[in-house]
């Protein structure tokens, strides 16, 4: 098979696996044992009014047009208001998500690269008390209380050593007041440091554990050998040959970790107020803002799936072997 | 003739859980410039071992305990491995079994032979792709080849390409390491041909390893026998074939077909090798030797010349 149709059958793939996730979402939104307006309706309402609020919501439809108005709507980037507030479920979503993206993609990123070094060397020195400590560390780290540490560091570096704020994304005060455009930055990069510190810390282990036990696995095959019988240099033998075949398994966790910074943090976003998506979701789905959770659901559903797409063709380009 | 490989006693060792396994053992022999030299045994008996201790290419839990390996004159046991890295393919290169994985399969063949002759030569890219391009056409491959992955190319091509990857640094000296051994027995014959045309074309000095020694008959002039760890015979080809003196290079010629003469019923050597973590006191081969004495079991004959360039360990012809 080509490359193009390799793409193409995986588009069809991706969107008819998108079909049946919005459609799951749909009738797990109806089949919820509670009214989606029941918290707008009160027991004093008259029953006109009542199926006038249920009118203006579209849900004395017939089950199959409801269907075809969620489809359409959403095609149209129309996922209605949130019940609080009633602002547009699409323009929150922007939001949240684009906090998300800078509080946890970058943690994503940094941990990856954090791990994938540690991991890469600690693999080339097998044995080592160096290996033996990070090995430990990284586990003692990944198995860490997210929360716990959280909460440990803000106490530690916010409320005793005052190095940082206590949460949230900004300091009002300074916004208002009108600051240059590096004043913003500065405060936005104080804010970021201690959850981006905290999410590193818990996630380099893992992909530093996942790192180098395919750096192991690689260093046993017979071109390592041909590598160093070559007369290669170490740091060749180690990056170019090693390294090189190892991250190949690396990238799809890669790819799966981008699609969760997307979805956000919950745990990191809630302990910092971090205003992301993933405490959004969390928030509203306590507060049963339907319309904004399934926007939400429907907008990672797309996210997760392109990461995957992007996945598999950074794969095939990675990995000769990988035919189209 | 110059010497090119001279071992001197050599002694090499696994160290594993239950112990120390001799896998190399007492071995010394001499390679002149030019010449081709075999090295024929049974799975296990160290041929291999024996080839990755002069690339000094050995595992972490090997070790050279004795002996001397004088490559071009110069011991290489102590030398560490920045002095090897520079020897390797360069001094001395090697030829894998294709059907093992030595080629990395995300990279170009051609790309990973260039990239061999740049750590040891100061060329250009440019001059280096020019002399792949005259190596494959030397191997037998099509220079436009070299753009492709190794799962792209046959079984042979694999071979002939890893052999034009050996000879990339004008090495002095060549190891192949069983290369034919997984190949059908037609590119078996093909790449055997291609080896023996180079070794003229070419002049080289190699060491080929291999189990089976009819393919060493057809390459090699020069045969050593080898048997848990210790070389036992070591002789010129036609000598070695007309005039077996080893109990065990007998056994093993008449366990081979013979396409002249009568046909003759193959016999198989009795017994199994040896542990080599608790090897035989003596001579390591005097349980399965059907000439054994009582002075087999306790001592373990020296390798001597007994005429000139046959060299032998064995109580019984001595």
């Amino acid at each position: 098979m080509s490359m193009e149709r390799y793409i193409l059958s995986r588009v069809i793939q991706i969107i008819i696996i998108f079909f049946i996730v919005m459609s799951i979402i749909f009738l797990l939104f109806r089949v919820i044992p509670s009214d989606p307006t029941s918290f707008l309706l009160t027991p004093s309402m008259t029953a006109e009014a009542k199926e006038a609020i249920r009118e203006q919501f579209g849900l004395n439809e017939p089950i199959i047009t409801q269907y075809y108005l969620y489809f359409k709507n959403f095609f149209h980037g129309n996922f209605g208001n949130s019940f609080y507030g009633g602002r547009s479920v699409m323009n929150i979503i922007k939001e949240r998500m684009l906090n998300s993206i800078f509080l946890v993609t970058t943690a994503v990123i940094l941990s990856y690269i954090i791990g994938i070094t540690v991991g890469k060397a600690i693999a080339w020195k097998r044995g080592s008390k160096t290996e033996k400590f990070f090995v430990g560390l990284g586990l003692w780290f990944y198995t860490m209380f997210t929360p716990w540490l959280g909460i440990l560091f803000l106490w530690i570096f916010a409320f005793k050593l005052h190095l940082f704020p206590l949460g949230g994304m900004i300091t009002s005060e300074v916004w208002i007041a009108n600051p240059s455009l590096i004043e913003k930055i500065c405060d936005l990069i104080h804010h970021l440091i201690l959850p981006l510190i905290t999410y590193v810390v818990l996630w380099f282990g893992g992909y530093m554990l996942l790192m180098r036990n395919s750096m192991l696995e690689t260093l046993r095959e017979d071109y390592i050998i041909t590598a160093r019988a070559k007369g290669l240099k170490e740091k060749d033998i180690r990056d170019k040959h090693a390294a090189r075949n190892a991250l190949l398994p690396i990238v799809t966790a890669f790819a799966i970790s981008i699609s969760f910074s997307i979805t956000g943090a919950v745990l990191i976003e809630t302990v910092f107020s971090w205003p992301g998506i993933g405490r959004t979701i969390v928030e509203a789905t306590l507060r049963q803002d339907y319309p904004l959770v399934q926007g939400a659901f429907a907008i990672i559903t797309i996210v997760v799936l392109i990461a995957n797409f992007i996945a598999d063709i950074a794969y095939a380009y990675l990995d000769p072997r990988i035919s189209y | 003739m110059d010497t090119i490989l001279e071992i001197e006693e050599l002694e090499m060792s696994y160290q594993t859980i239950k112990g120390f396994v001799s896998a190399v053992d007492n071995v010394s022999f001499k390679i002149m410039k030019g010449e081709s030299m075999g090295l024929v045994g049974e799975s296990g008996c160290g041929k291999t071992s024996l080839g990755m201790c002069i690339m000094k290419l050995l595992p972490e839990n090997a070790r050279i305990m004795n002996g001397k390996i004088l490559f071009d004159g110069e011991d290489i046991v102590p030398k560490t491995e920045e002095e090897m890295r520079k020897i390797r393919w360069k001094g001395v290169s090697m030829i894998f079994q294709a059907a093992m994985n030595a080629l990395n399969p995300v990279y170009r063949v051609g790309d990973q032979i260039i990239e061999a002759i740049q750590t040891h030569d100061n060329i250009s890219k440019e001059e280096a792709r020019e002399k792949v391009e005259k190596l494959y056409e030397l191997v037998g491959l099509s220079p436009e080849r070299m753009k492709n992955y190794p799962h792209e190319y046959s079984g042979g091509m694999r071979q002939r390409a890893i052999i034009a990857m050996a000879l990339a640094c004008d090495p002095k000296f060549i190891i192949a390491d069983e290369p034919t051994t997984a190949l059908d027995v037609i590119v078996q014959d093909q790449i055997i041909d291609e080896i023996v045309n180079l070794q003229k074309k070419l002049n080289m000095t190699m060491m080929y390893i291999s189990h089976d020694i009819s393919v060493i008959a057809e390459t090699c002039n020069k045969i050593g026998v080898m048997y848990a760890g210790n070389i036992v015979e070591y002789t010129y080809t036609s000598t070695l074939f007309d005039n077996p003196l080893h109990p065990y290079t007998k056994a093993l010629m008449s366990s081979f077909p013979s396409i002249e003469g009568p046909k003759k019923e193959l016999k198989p050597v009795p017994g199994e090798p040896p542990n080599l973590l608790n090897p035989p006191e003596g001579c390591r081969f005097y349980p399965r030797c059907s000439y054994a004495e009582e002075i087999c079991k306790k001592e373990n004959p020296e390798f001597v010349e007994i005429e000139k360039d046959h060299f032998l360990a064995c109580h019984k012809v001595i």
